[in-house]
């Protein structure tokens, strides 16, 4: 609707007063003649914009005029100042008249009205807007008799209105936004009508989508309730081969593709994706028109998928599942039908009846809880997907928090779930070791600890599979795996002692770390039979010639010195701490050593292996480690050197490796598990591969059964019992005669007792030759311990 | 800007003071949680040592901030407060600080024989302010800033282990002797034994027992390879 307005020169038709009257008059009598709502709103957008027009333009016509020229100054004060306030009453009315008109229309068309209502509303406005136009012309009618008190009282008007400032300029702004907000409450009706069948479709789909995953469920129950009438017709074994047809048949139908969500949700994608940003006059207030500005295609999309979504999710899961239950059902019925036709007999009929009957009463359930989901939907729907809800004061398409909160833990990619339950398994094996800790006693932690020995030693049962990691050369070299890193040191220092320099190697790392390995294949590697290891109490033979050693290094060495002639042979000293007895004191032997390898180490390769520990206890009183040109720490192996080690014997053993519920372990889940205990074990590599034989436990049907170990050795030692376990820790191996020797007297009254205790929870051992060492399987705890309660630096 | 200006504020206060009152019970609770649950290792034993140091001095440091920041809501009173507050308690104030400094030397803890200028005795309860000490005439006030003015001496703690003395007389060398001390495992040889030669024969043994291990195992240790130990000097 074009608003022209023209210039006072143009007029030629009347405008006076009158003439509104008359087209006043003729508006009234359209008015009472109206019939519908729809008919109401016409009129409003056409007769009454009209009326509008030819008010704004007659006092528009009044206010051109020259006031020097003006005679008559009635129209001027009716039209500018009498008139002009009731006049936008009437037009403010009217606007918000036509909005609720159209309110109505809408939430008739989404079927939240009845007709009867929307008439009743017809009335209602009609007779407001015809009561409002009777107050218009009383006030006009008022205005006239003013005028002509005025004029009868011999004043004039314009001195009345001479000293007021002309109003129309702003009333005028006033008119023109009101029939423009008319305007704009036509037209978004109209953009809503689209938005309402939009919404109508999505419904109309959605309705549909879950009415077929209903009559699939509802289909295979009719099926089942075929096939027992079926077989329960059954007498001979011949009859079962129509019902294998039947069965198979419905097998065919049955469909488990699981698309269903994906198709849904382009689908919706794509009807939504036509909305957009829209502005809605959605209500008045004080004469205000109040717009929401409504972005469509997010609001919808949000409540689709945090509101809806879940629960048709919840339904196909639910089909599907009953689909997938269905057809194995049917599979298992018809194999077994098969086999009574193939053994010709019909004993085994009601036994399936009776499974039918379990499978029936199963879909039943099924069917029900799939009907309680559909009402859920429907009710949702019915309530809150709803265009029109954009009148009501709520948001709309309100997400509530909840489902907000249930989107983002029942999403697909469940960070926050992950996170929860990170978060929440943490806390719990924080508070259940915590409560461990707290309720196990000295007592306890002493019980658990023999247990926890128990289940690491070799168990018969598994001997086979844990020889495998517990033998470092087995088969040849088959289970080797080089330390690249630390073998390039050694070869380099070799080839410079080939080369005429000085050079001998000290080897350092814990028990089982790989030192004597890692010596031997060197040896072998280079030296072939030129390698010569020096052990204690044994015999040696060195170029033919052959001598016996005790534990006195310096005689063992002046041996070696005499009978190497022809060869440059690699001497290897093997745990030097071994080499001490009573009459030869370790730090005798070492000194014996030093000085060999101070002067002999360039016609013999010295290499050298002892503990960490051992190495800087010794350093404390010999300038030991520096007679050394080359000292490596086997302490420490990579990881992939350490899973290469694990992989090859579990290779070997041709056993499968599955979890505690049976289920295989891949490769993948085996490098994290290798991966947790290379960290538990600080990546010693003997000690992974020991805790990886103590971790899994052999089945008879030829698997492998890995279960972390539950049990933590704990340190219930006491302090003369730390003092045992050092110096076993140090020097291999004690005895009660050389205890007693440190300690004299207060050997019987402290440390005795320590050592049986000791002995008893097999925290010690007591080899061939009667001398205690430390159980293999603990020494990393041991090591910790000591380190823990800083004995051990 | 907005969260920085606000603290300029009752409320602003307030909630600095719940922030530091949660700090503070968020390092005591991990201290709890790794103490009795976290596996035993060194990496452990550093760290709750270090929480242990940090939250002896997180209390005067929150206690500073939390000034501040009720210095900064009007600086002009609540400094002038706060200086008179500080002047009347300065005796308290320097006290508490010795104390914690004082408290965080490691040789210090409950049962140490302690023995400074007035006192002589074993440690009883170590307080905010001031300590006890159970003396052989009966339970003394210690205030910290005495002790730290007139020094200390620990003679034994049933924690710590301490640099004890012996006095040797022997035949054997020097470095014999330190050779037969080597493969006892009583000694602690992080801090290893050191042997001088004292007056005539004498040697004067500097050592440091293991924990669990006593003075008489080692004296009897070294009169079984025929040396002669003495907790005095010779007299000769």
């Amino acid at each position: 609707m074009e608003i022209e307005i023209l210039n006072p020169s143009e007029v030629s038709i009347d405008h006076s007063s009158k003439m509104l009257e008359q087209h006043l008059e003729e508006y009234t009598t359209m008015l009472n003649n109206c019939t519908s709502s729809e008919n109401l709103k016409q009129l409003i957008l056409r007769n009454f914009a009209d009326l509008c027009s030819f008010y704004v333009e007659a006092a528009n016509i009044e206010f051109g005029k020259d006031s020097s020229q003006i005679i008559d100054f009635k129209q001027s004060y009716l039209y500018h100042y009498a008139l002009a306030k009731p006049f936008k009453d009437l037009m403010l009315l009217h606007r918000d008249v036509l909005l609720q008109l159209q309110i109505a229309s809408h939430k008739e068309k989404e079927q939240l009205t009845s007709k009867e209502a929307v008439y009743n509303h017809f009335q209602e406005s009609q007779a407001i807007l015809q009561k409002a136009l009777r107050e218009f012309r009383i006030a006009i009618e008022q205005e006239y008799r003013t005028i002509a008190r005025i004029e009868k009282a011999g004043k004039s008007i314009s001195k009345r209105i001479k000293h007021h400032q002309n109003p129309w300029e702003v009333y005028k702004l006033q008119f023109l936004s009101i029939l423009e907000q008319i305007q704009l409450i036509n037209t978004s009706g109209l953009t809503f009508l689209r938005v309402i069948e939009i919404f109508y479709s999505i419904k109309e789909h959605t309705q549909l989508s879950f009415t077929a995953s209903l009559e699939e469920a509802k289909a295979s129950e009719k099926n089942i309730e075929q096939i027992l009438i079926s077989l329960d017709k059954v007498t001979t074994y011949e009859d079962v081969a129509p019902i294998i047809t039947e069965i198979d048949t419905a097998i065919k139908k049955v469909e488990t593709s699981g698309r269903k969500l994906e198709e849904y949700s382009e689908l919706i994608d794509k009807k939504v994706n036509s909305l957009s940003v829209l502005n809605f006059p959605t209500n008045t207030n004080q004469g205000m028109l109040l717009i929401k500005k409504i972005d469509f295609n997010r609001s919808v999309k949000k409540w689709l998928d945090y509101e809806l979504l879940p629960f048709l999710i919840d339904l196909w899961e639910n089909q599907n599942n009953l689909a997938s239950y269905y057809k194995h059902s049917l599979l298992n019925l018809k194999s077994s039908l098969q086999l009574i036709k193939s053994n010709k007999t019909k004993t085994l009929v009601s036994s399936q009846i009776i499974t039918l009957k379990e499978i029936e009463r199963n879909i039943f359930s099924n069917i029900q809880k799939q009907e309680h989901l559909i009402q859920q939907i429907q009710q949702k729907l019915s309530t809150q997907f709803l265009a029109s809800n954009i009148y009501s004061v709520e948001e709309f398409l309100e997400v509530s928090f909840q489902s907000s909160l249930t989107q983002y833990t029942s999403d697909g990619s469940g960070w926050v779930l992950k996170w929860y339950s990170k978060i929440k398994e943490t806390l719990q094996s924080l508070n259940s070791s915590y409560e461990k800790s707290i309720s196990t006693s000295p007592k306890n932690l002493m019980d658990q600890s023999i247990n926890c020995i128990n289940y690491r030693l070799l168990k018969e049962e598994n001997a086979h599979y844990d020889t495998l990691f517990l033998n470092k050369n087995f088969i040849g070299d088959l289970f080797l795996v080089s330390r690249i890193e630390e073998e390039n040191i050694l070869i380099k220092s070799f080839r410079d002692w080939q080369q005429g320099s000085n050079k001998s190697a000290l080897i350092t790392g814990n028990s089982l770390s790989g030192k004597s390995t890692f010596i031997e294949d060197f040896a072998k590697q280079y030296f072939g039979k030129d390698s010569i290891f020096l052990q204690t109490d044994s015999t040696i033979t060195i170029e033919g010639r052959k001598f016996k050693t005790e534990r006195n290094l310096k005689e063992a060495l002046q041996e070696v010195n005499k009978n190497i002639y022809n060869s440059k042979p690699v001497l290897i000293i093997d745990d030097l701490e071994f080499w001490r007895s009573d009459e030869m004191s370790l730090l005798d032997n070492i000194r014996a050593l030093v000085s060999f390898v101070l002067s002999e180490s360039d016609r013999v390769f010295i290499i050298v292996s002892m503990s960490n520990a051992m190495q800087k206890h010794v350093d404390q009183r010999l300038p030991f480690s520096n007679a050394f040109t080359t000292q490596l720490d086997l302490n420490k192996a990579k990881f992939e050197e350490v899973f290469k080690a694990v992989l090859i014997r579990h290779g070997a053993s041709h056993k499968k490796l599955v979890n505690k519920d049976k289920n295989v372990i891949s490769t993948k889940q085996i490098e994290n598990k290798v991966q947790e205990l290379a960290g538990r074990f600080n990546y010693n590599i003997g000690e992974v591969l020991q805790a990886w034989a103590y971790s899994t436990k052999m089945t008879d049907d030829n698997l492998v059964i890995f279960e972390e170990a539950e049990c933590e050795f704990e340190d219930f030692f006491t302090e003369e019992e730390v003092i045992i376990l050092k110096y076993v820790y140090l020097y291999k191996y004690v005895n009660e005669m050389l205890l007693k020797s440190f300690l004299g007297k207060s050997f019987n009254v402290n440390f005795d007792s320590g050592i049986k205790r000791l002995i008893n929870t097999k925290v010690l051992w007591r080899n061939s030759s009667g001398n205690l060492i430390l159980n293999r399987v603990i020494t990393t705890d041991v090591f910790e311990i000591l380190t823990y309660r800083g004995t051990l630096n | 800007m907005e969260t920085i200006t606000s603290f300029y504020t009752w409320k602003g206060l307030f909630y600095l003071f719940v922030f530091l009152l949660a700090l503070y019970g968020i390092i005591k609770l991990v201290i709890n949680l790794i103490e009795n649950s976290a596996r035993k290792n060194l990496a452990s034993k550093k760290f709750i040592f270090w929480l242990r140091n940090s939250l002896f001095f997180y209390t005067p440091l929150a206690v500073i901030v939390f000034i501040l920041g009720f210095i900064s809501i009007n600086y002009i009173t609540h400094s002038l407060l706060v200086l008179i507050i500080s002047v009347f308690g300065f005796q308290y104030i320097r006290n508490y600080l010795s104390g914690i400094i004082f408290k965080s030397n490691p040789i210090v803890n409950k049962g140490a024989q302690i023995r400074s200028k007035n006192v002589d005795g074993e440690i009883k309860r170590l307080m905010h302010l001031g300590m006890t000490v159970n003396t052989e005439v009966g339970e003394q006030y210690v205030n910290y800033t005495s002790i730290e003015k007139h020094g200390f001496t620990v003679n034994s703690s049933n924690k710590s282990v301490l640099r004890q003395t012996l006095y040797l007389t022997s035949s054997i060398s020097k470095e014999a002797i330190l050779d037969l001390l080597f493969d006892n495992p009583i000694l602690n040889f992080d801090e290893k034994p050191s042997l001088k030669e004292g007056i005539s024969e004498e040697f004067i043994l500097k050592y440091t027992l293991e924990s669990g291990a006593s003075t008489e195992d080692l004296m009897s240790f070294l009169i079984s390879q025929n040396i002669q130990p003495s907790l005095t000097h010779k007299v000769n």
